[in-house]
């Protein structure tokens, strides 16, 4: 089990917090309404894709009817606050807790379902609501949808005034809620045992994880936020209609899913701003938007199934590597002369089948000495053996990779056992040692 | 309830089912081949019917519409063809090839489809149908050209049933898909083969597309209704073996008359979504399949 | 003196990232057929695959009469893990090719095709491997060789049992022409009647002049079959053991893992 620290000692804490206050100070600095609005749809579709992570990316259940969840939180706002007269910060709670029903409803046949016929059933589920939603005109205006859905207010006070502040908080704090709520489900017992069930089902069924109590949890837990996003969507725009249920908005949505990166959390969030902002970005060009969205999409799965999170830690790694391969090169440059003085030798890197690694080598043909240090050491501990033996014998000593002045290798590949082994007996070959005789530990 | 009323309604439907019997085939082809499910197949059926509808604004008559059918379907054969490489082959040993797959053929299906929108405009377009008149058959009258169709649909499902079981590719192409690892050691080039399938079933969505274009209105989005109907046949029916999504589109045929008949249009596909979710629950082969997924 | 009809040099695989086997160094001369013995689970079939072409070679080179079947070099480890590599790198080694050279491999415990009739799978066998069909003349092959297919000649594969289909797998190879001919444990899970019809029928194909590389977990039924005999333990052939010294099954064994076996 990884080790999870609580979040404020982790290395996102300050970049998280960061971006909430430049995000609560943002409208007040750039009170232009369309940056707001820009924002909000970003807070909208960062909250959708990211709790479809909790479906698809860490319950590994391949729920095409997630975005039912936003559509249903959606309608129930219309229908409960315009049709039916609920006041709306009601309806607005309600909208989740539909949602919620509707997902549940949609766990039962796909309880023990696998693979292709999850994605055929929720598709087929979507497609049933969209159906049912068109056919109700009396409540749900059919295919044209609801108009001049009531707004919310507190007090006398319209969220929409003062250029929506009062909505761009609104979404902020939804997202702040989902954020919260998701990393806590994902170090929950309960978000372990959905990770248990994704990455290997019978073992986890086998020690106690129930297979249909938690995938109907993982539904459920996944409908609530995009419910009330949905909700909440229907209060700000005021608008209700059927193109939820369509290719256009699955599209978008998966693609902020994809570019992000399928189970994390920070992934979605980043990706959802630059999706939106490249969609809005492209709201000119008409179809030419989807048919640009979707080609970046092709790409990215195609070419970095990762998504951008994953390219962004690899990156990150890789800089990582380079930082400290550029420190290592600097030392052994630096100390050249230390190490020198210290065992008599001037050390040469030589290639091995794992990189190459830092040799001493006092040459000749006496019979050859290898000296191998342990962990976290380095070849100059054995200097006083260098003074001692040079005159009778050959003494060799290498740093092993990653130790002493030798370079980084690849952590899985050769900060092991046997990668030493085949490094020593690669060096035995190349520097012609014989058979020599071996001390270390 | 008049007899001539269900037997007209019955036949509405058989003539319905022979066309997604044509559509659901040639999903089920790339669904027993490459073992993903093509979410490009609606958007192909369009596009061939859109392709098609070019050609006879270039030649006019009867003869045109032939030639343009031919057109078409070869033209959407190459387009399947080439979107194998695109769209699937680069996952071939990804261990999540199908979500992938369902992902990149469903951003084909949006590139497709407003793609035929900037091609062709939002209007909706008619092939004209090249017969008319209508005949008599037990007390009610059915258009002539409608069993025109249903009869090439059957004799298309039969030529491509031949193929599959005679011909040397056909045979290679079945067996890449029952043991693709089997057929590499034989020699075959799957991926080739893979793309074949794909481009076969191209094609015949392209026939149905025309078939379609020349009863109906067509439109950039009128793709989704046949993906969805192809997508409930072939659940419906399994495919076990290559009947059965045929035997399935008949019986979706014949249930979508008769309860758009009852019921009234709008509850029509609700029905055929119900029972789709009813089979994978109880029998999620489907209702003539078996467990293995063969072609 | 004739050049070999198999080398490999050097020869490392396995499956990204996993290291299987490596160094393996073979040359069997024309003419000759070889066994290859050792525990499950320690690479042969990984290897034998990665001669076929079904797998990239990690390094080393794979000449098949004196052809370079693979390209050389070693192949440069993936250091991003999520990038798909399928989609830029080449691959090493091509089925196709090998198999058109001659290389016929036949897997293990092959399910083949379950729907196919064993005449439809023998009838498109021979096109495959790029070779002209010839109808008469193959069933008569195939019926000398296999009388017991002789009714099963309509039925699906899926209808047939293991020592059938394992003799469909091995018609199936030979109608491609091999110079060679890779049999991975042919008599695995059969009856040991059914065993020693297989054996029968692998003898005469071996007189018929086909070379052979037998893999099976059974001594006895290598010797008289093969000339050399390879131990493979762990990802490298460990020792090499000529005709007329062929141990038993028991002194191999004793051999591979000790005296407590």
């Amino acid at each position: 089990m990884k080790y999870a620290p609580p979040f404020h000692k982790t290395n996102g804490f300050f970049p998280v917090m960061l971006v909430l206050a430049v995000l609560t100070v943002l409208p007040f600095i750039f009170t232009d309404t369309y940056i707001r609005h820009t924002l909000i749809l970003v807070f909208v579709y960062a909250i959708i894709a990211s709790n479809w992570d909790i479906s698809l990316g860490y319950g590994g259940i391949v729920n095409f009817a997630h975005l039912a969840f936003f559509a249903i939180g959606l309608y129930s706002y219309g229908i409960l606050a315009k049709v039916i007269g609920v006041n709306p910060w009601l309806a607005l709670a309600l909208a989740p807790v539909l949602a919620v029903v509707f997902a549940a409803l949609l766990a039962i046949p796909i309880l023990r379902l696998e693979g292709i016929y999850v994605i055929l059933v929720t598709i087929a589920a979507t497609q049933l609501i969209l159906q049912i939603v068109v056919s109700q005109s009396d409540y749900t205006g059919g295919t044209g949808g609801m108009v001049l859905l009531p707004r919310l207010t507190i007090g006398g006070y319209r969220l929409t005034s003062d250029g929506r502040i009062g909505y761009y908080f609104l979404a902020l704090a939804l997202l702040g809620g989902s954020t919260f709520f998701i990393y806590k489900l994902e170090r929950s017992a309960l978000g372990r045992a959905i990770k248990a069930l994704r990455d290997n089902k019978y073992y986890a069924i086998s020690r106690g994880v129930a297979e249909g109590r938690i995938r109907l949890l993982t539904l459920c837990a996944s409908a609530i936020f995009p419910g009330l996003a949905g909700g909440f969507y229907g209060a700000y725009l005021r608008v209700a209609s059927p193109d939820v249920f369509g290719l256009g908005f699955l599209t978008i949505a998966l693609s902020i899913l994809l570019l992000g990166g399928v189970s994390t959390l920070w992934g979605a969030l980043i990706a959802a701003f630059l999706v939106t902002i490249l969609n809005q970005a492209l709201a000119d060009y008409g179809s030419w938007r989807t048919i640009i969205i979707a080609v970046a999409i092709i790409a990215v799965v195609v070419i970095y199934p990762g998504g951008l999170f994953a390219a962004l830690q690899e990156a990150w790694g890789a800089s990582n590597r380079l930082k400290t391969d550029l420190i290592a090169r600097w030392r052994r440059h630096r100390n050249a002369h230390q190490r020198e003085t210290a065992i008599g030798v001037t050390d040469r890197l030589i290639e091995t089948s794992h990189w190459a690694v830092s040799v001493a080598d006092t040459g000749g043909d006496k019979p050859a000495l290898l000296f191998i240090h342990g962990n976290s050491s380095a070849k100059e501990v054995f200097r006083h053996q260098f003074t001692r033996f040079r005159d009778s014998h050959r003494v060799v000593a290498l740093d092993l990779p990653g130790h002493g002045v030798s370079p980084n290798a690849h952590p899985e590949r050769d900060y092991n056992v046997e990668a030493y082994a085949e490094i020593v007996r690669d060096l035995v070959e190349t520097l012609g040692l014989g058979e020599p005789v071996i001390f270390g530990w | 309830m008049a007899v001539e009323t269900l037997l007209f309604v019955l036949m509405s439907g058989v003539l319905l089912g022979g066309l997604y019997a044509l559509m659901a085939t040639g999903l089920a082809v790339v669904w027993t081949t490459l073992g993903v499910f093509n979410f490009a197949h609606g958007t192909f059926v369009a596009l061939g019917a859109y392709i098609a509808w070019q050609a006879t604004q270039a030649m006019t008559g009867g003869l045109g519409l032939i030639l343009a059918a031919f057109l078409s379907m070869i033209v959407m054969f190459g387009v399947g063809f080439a979107l194998h490489y695109v769209l699937i082959k680069p996952f071939e040993r990804n261990f999540n090839l199908v979500l992938l797959a369902v992902i990149t053929t469903l951003a084909a299906a949006s590139i497709i489809e407003n793609g035929i929108l900037l091609t062709w405009g939002p209007r909706d377009k008619q092939i004209t149908p090249p017969l008319t008149g209508k005949i008599e058959l037990m007390g009610a009258a059915i258009n002539i050209y409608d069993f025109v169709i249903l009869a090439i649909s059957l004799v298309a499902l039969l030529a491509l049933a031949l193929f599959l079981s005679k011909t040397a590719t056909g045979r290679a192409m079945r067996a890449a898909a029952q043991n693709r690892e089997a057929a590499e050691l034989m020699g075959f080039d799957v991926p080739r083969l893979y793309a074949m399938a794909i481009g076969i079933s191209a094609a015949t969505a392209a026939l149905a597309g025309v078939f379609v274009g020349s009863l109906r209105f067509i439109s950039p989005t009128f793709g989704s209704d046949p993906l969805m109907k192809s997508l409930v046949v072939v659940i419906l029916g399994g495919v076990a073996r290559f009947t059965s999504p045929i035997y399935a589109a008949f019986i979706v045929g014949i249930a979508e008359a008769f309860s758009g008949y009852f019921l009234g249009l709008y509850w029509a596909p609700a029905v055929l979504f119900a029972m789709m979710i009813a089979v994978l629950l109880i029998k999620p082969e489907g209702l003539f399949g078996h467990r293995s997924k063969t072609l | 003196m004739t050049a070999p009809l198999l080398e490999l040099r050097n020869l490392a695989g396995g499956y990204p990232p996993v290291p299987i086997f490596r160094g393996i160094d073979l040359t069997m001369a024309a003419g000759e057929s070889i066994g290859l013995f050792g525990p499950n689970g320690h690479g042969k079939t990984t290897l034998l695959k990665t001669i076929a072409g079904l797998i990239d070679p990690w390094d080393g080179d794979i000449l098949f009469d004196g052809k370079q079947l693979n390209t050389p070099g070693r192949m440069r480890a993936r250091t991003s893990r999520n990038l798909n590599y399928d989609l830029f790198r080449r691959r090493r080694i091509h089925t196709a090719e090998v198999v058109e050279a001659g290389l016929i491999y036949v897997m293990q415990g092959n399910l083949l095709f379950p729907e196919m009739t064993v005449e439809e799978v023998l009838a498109i066998a021979p096109q495959a491997a790029g070779k002209r069909p010839g109808t008469a003349e193959m069933r008569r092959m195939v019926d000398g060789l296999f009388p017991r297919l002789r009714e099963r000649w309509q039925s699906k594969i899926r209808y047939l049992s293991g020592g059938e289909r394992q003799m469909v797998s091995i018609a199936v190879g030979l109608l491609a022409m091999p110079r060679l001919l890779i049999l991975d444990e042919p008599t695995l899970g059969l009856a040991p009647k059914l065993r020693l019809e297989l054996a029968a029928a692998i003898a005469r194909i071996r007189e018929s002049g086909v070379p052979l590389i037998i893999v099976d977990q059974n001594i006895e039924f290598l010797t008289g079959l093969v000339d050399r005999l390879f131990l493979f333990d762990h990802g490298s052939i460990t020792r090499e053991i000529a005709a007329g010294s062929m141990p038993s099954h028991e002194e191999v064994m004793t051999m591979m893992f000790g005296e407590g076996h």
